[in-house]
């Protein structure tokens, strides 16, 4: 029973709990640091270091519970008010945490532990040696001993157990496996409540029941059981005379049946409350949903066309009833899967406190970074892929936003600067914004950086309204930072940036007030499987443009359009607007012309970046939600068309890449200076 | 062959979904065969080589569909009610031919099947795996790695792109 637990499930709920911990021990460092007298984060880092050292200990990962240790000794004099927790010993400390986490990683990966921590053991202990080094080294924390061996003499029989686990015990799971492994050599278990495989929803404060049939005797249980710490032992008894201890462990009939039905008669009693599942499985049943999207619209649109047909027939109106309920239970079900698929972004908030630190001590800056909306929550997929989009525009406003204390101080500003990360809803997308305090981005520099880089012409660049000009800085090669740092300065990232919101089917605008401040929004859509689309025809092609993209839909007379170098273009509200005639992706690219037989051209007025361009189109069919599917290798990328989809009728449809077909334009833009250049 | 003939041991057979283009029966290995289905609107795909028609949807996958005529540089005809969509495996990865029609599976053994050889077929021999003979019908058999390659695909489609933009690159500047 409960003995066969593999180490792995042992060592998956150590890796778990430890993972917690340390990012306790970063946040309260940290906290630490701002507020040294802060005695509840003082008491809150103790015991979380104390519990990693006391469970690696337990896990026989040394090196993990001696630097543990080693830290644990230094923050002792921290809390007695010996020492302060100056820059320095955060450093020293977060640095200890740094390694931890690397010694973990590796056991998490199945590695050895080869990193040596001699030296960050040694800098903690001359740290340490700022104050009286004594008392702090010398207490054992983990009490933890080879119960001694107990000479086989006394009435053994099966042992009934109580433990409870005490109230404030940070990783129950870990303590209660503890218990389970220092009874393994003492003798045999017949039962567990909870069983091991329950044990992660082990709460602090809960009690713990357990069967056991002592090899030796209860007396070397109880003082094994004694010896591990935060599980108090509330009451034992020992079964009758009628267990033989000859039987070696093999419990008697009698005694058995008991435990075992009763353990396996109230699993209600502790509740799972939660279950974890792989990602694959969420994709498997992700896929499954979009399938019956699929078919939700399809079954729509025949019970709509047999309604049509046989209008007063009963059988058609109970059919069309039931796909509007089954379209219903689908949109529901379709939303619950992808909630299930999404996380909070304090998940990937939460490691930036850190870095922003160590970065503006780095940079000799004084920086507050500030979090908000940290519960907002965005699908898994996308939560991974904005980190370092992320992490770069965090860097840059530390490392190019805001300014030294002493020029802050001229400004008339606080000396430490204010950092925000901020994450909000807005209907169908979420909105992470990264904004500093800073003396804001010069526009004049970014013209110059991306004029001398050749992003852009003068000629064109004259053109550019302001706003359009600040959006230089997200195009290659163009930095504003005087000298190139480690940090930042190289001018590549800000177009990895925009490059990696785009791929996510976001889009990322900066804007900027001189003395004030810089502020970085990215929009981003909940989930990349199901999007909103505007539904187009073009001849027999039909193009789905995702709505994220689309500005408004527009008509125009064909003789409103006018020819830049053979590209139709026309006047829309004041400014030009380049028209990308949807039916050129096919064949020919010469025939530029537009006309249709009416006279009228419709097109989609649709935004990448600081550009609009308008998508002329035959027919505008309507909104629709539409799955995203790849096109496969086969056809790697094609220019223009980020993927397919499959409509309602069973067709396959396109869906325009808007930010390909933008760069497109762009690109000609650039050409047609180059050769009007070039005539000249 | 001449080892298979020597054999004479008739315990070796290959499995063929046999199809006609043009006048001629071709074969393919049936463990490759997903599955054969009507012929249905096509969705074409820009910027693709000319031989591929483009995807469809085959029960909720999109995959890609080549039209065999044109990949074997055969004359392009209407398509019929007899043509098929024959959807293979091959590179671990379903993709649809279009055949002017499907005839049987046939069971041939193989030591009836030779090498192939350039006057038997009008198909480039680089994409044959051998000629089967039965009765007095000669059943050419594809080797379906070779005709559907993605990185085959992909260097014609390069070379096909290039193409169509040199064509166009007078006409940019001159306009």
């Amino acid at each position: 029973m409960g003995f066969d637990m593999e180490m792995s499930d042992l060592l998956s709920v150590f890796l778990e709990e430890a993972e917690e911990q340390l990012q306790r021990l970063d946040d309260g460092f940290l906290q630490l640091e701002r507020d040294p007298a802060d005695l509840e984060i003082m008491k809150e880092v103790f015991r979380a270091a104390h519990t990693l050292k006391g469970s690696s200990a337990t896990m026989g990962l040394k090196e993990i519970a001696d630097l543990t240790h080693a830290m644990e000794n230094l923050l002792d004099p921290l809390r007695s008010g010996t020492l302060s927790a100056t820059p320095e010993i955060t450093d020293v400390l977060l640095t200890g945490t740094d390694a931890l986490r690397t010694l973990i990683g590796q056991v998490n990966n199945g590695e050895q532990m080869d990193l040596d921590t001699s030296e960050i053991r040694e800098r903690l202990k001359a740290a340490c040696s700022g104050a009286q080094t004594d008392s702090a080294s010398s207490k054992p924390a983990n009490k933890k001993k080879a119960p001694s061996k107990v000479k086989e003499d006394i009435e053994p029989g099966a042992m009934s157990i109580r433990l409870k686990v005490s109230d404030d015990c940070l990783m129950p799971a870990v303590r209660a496996f503890m218990v389970y492994n220092t009874l393994a050599p003492l003798g045999k278990l017949l039962s567990a409540d909870p069983s091991h495989d329950k044990l992660e929803d082990l709460q602090a404060g809960q009690e713990m029941s357990i069967t056991f049939a002592p090899s030796d005797g209860p007396d070397a249980v109880v003082a094994a059981l004694k010896s591990v710490a935060e599980i108090d032992l509330v009451e034992f008894t020992v079964a009758s005379e009628e267990t033989s201890p000859q039987q070696d462990g093999k419990p008697p009939a009698s005694q058995k049946p008991a435990p075992t039905a009763r353990s396996n008669a109230e699993p209600a009693s502790k509740s799972i409350q939660t279950v974890r599942v792989g990602v694959d499985r969420l994709d498997t049943l992700m896929n499954l949903v979009a399938e019956l999207v699929i078919d939700r619209t399809r079954m729509t649109q025949i019970g709509g066309e047999l309604a049509s047909k046989y209008e007063n027939e009963d059988l058609v109106q109970g059919l069309g009833e039931t796909a509007v309920h089954i379209g219903r239970v689908v949109t529901e079900l379709q939303e619950h899967i992808m909630k299930v698929r999404l996380l909070p972004v304090e998940q990937v908030f939460s490691r930036f406190p850190r870095m922003v630190r160590d970065l503006s001590h780095k940079v000799g800056k004084d920086v507050d970074l500030v979090l908000e909306g940290q519960d907002t929550e965005l699908d898994r997929s996308i939560l991974e892929d904005i980190v370092d989009p992320l992490t770069h525009l965090l860097r840059n406003a530390v490392d190019h936003g805001v300014e030294s204390p002493e020029e802050r101080e001229a400004a008339g500003k606080s000396r430490r600067a204010r950092v925000v990360l901020a994450a909000k809803q807005e209907e169908n997308r979420i909105i992470i914004e990264v904004q500093d305090d800073g003396n804001g981005i010069s526009l004049e520099k970014v013209k110059a950086a991306a004029l001398k880089n050749g992003a852009v012409t003068e000629e064109l660049l004259s053109r550019m309204s302001d706003d359009e000009s600040l959006q230089l800085i997200f195009a290659s090669g163009v930095s504003t930072a005087e000298k190139v740092t480690d940090v930042s300065g190289r001018g590549v990232g800000m177009d990895v940036v925009r490059n990696n919101i785009q791929g996510l089917s976001g889009n990322v605008e900066v804007k900027t007030e001189a003395g004030v401040g810089t502020t970085f929004r990215i929009n981003l859509p909940l989930t990349l499987a199901i999007i909103q689309a505007l539904v187009t025809e073009v001849g027999e092609n039909i193009f789905v443009i995702p709505l994220s993209a689309v500005v408004e839909t527009f008509r125009c007379r064909a003789d409103e359009v006018h020819y830049i170098d053979g590209h139709p273009a026309i006047n829309f509200r004041g400014s030009v607007l380049h028209l990308c005639k949807m039916s050129n992706l096919f064949g020919s690219q010469h025939d530029m012309s537009l006309s249709s037989d009416d006279g009228w051209i419709t097109f989609v007025v649709a935004r990448t970046g600081a550009l609009k361009l308008g998508l002329v189109v035959d027919r505008l069919v309507g909104e629709q939600e539409v799955v995203i599917k790849p096109l496969g290798a086969f056809f790697g990328d094609i220019d223009g068309i980020a993927g397919a989809t499959i409509l309602g009728d069973g067709r396959v449809a396109l869906i325009v890449d808007v930010g390909a077909l933008g760069a497109l334009v762009n690109r000609r833009k650039r050409d047609r200076l180059v050769v009007e250049a070039g005539r000249a | 062959m001449s080892d298979n003939m020597q054999d004479s041991t008739v315990d070796q057979w290959e499995q063929l979904v046999v199809f006609e283009l043009g006048n001629e029966y071709y074969g393919v290995d049936i463990a490759a065969v997903n599955t054969i289905i009507r012929m249905q609107d096509v969705t074409a795909i820009p910027r693709a080589p000319s031989f591929v028609e483009g995807v469809i949807n085959l029960r909720g996958s999109i995959i890609p569909v080549i039209d065999l005529r044109k990949r074997f540089g055969l004359p392009v005809t209407e398509q019929s009610k007899a043509s098929r969509i024959v959807v293979v495996e091959a590179g671990g990865q379903l993709i649809g031919m279009i055949v002017d029609a499907v005839a049987e599976t046939l069971r041939l053994p193989s030591h009836s099947i030779e090498p192939p050889s350039p006057v038997i077929s009008s198909v480039d021999s680089e994409y044959l795996r051998g000629v089967g003979k039965q009765d007095n019908r000669l059943v050419i058999l594809l080797d379906l790695d070779k005709i559907l390659s993605a990185k085959d695909f992909d260097s014609m489609a390069k070379v096909e792109r290039r193409a169509k933009q040199s064509a166009e690159e007078p006409a940019k500047v001159a306009a």
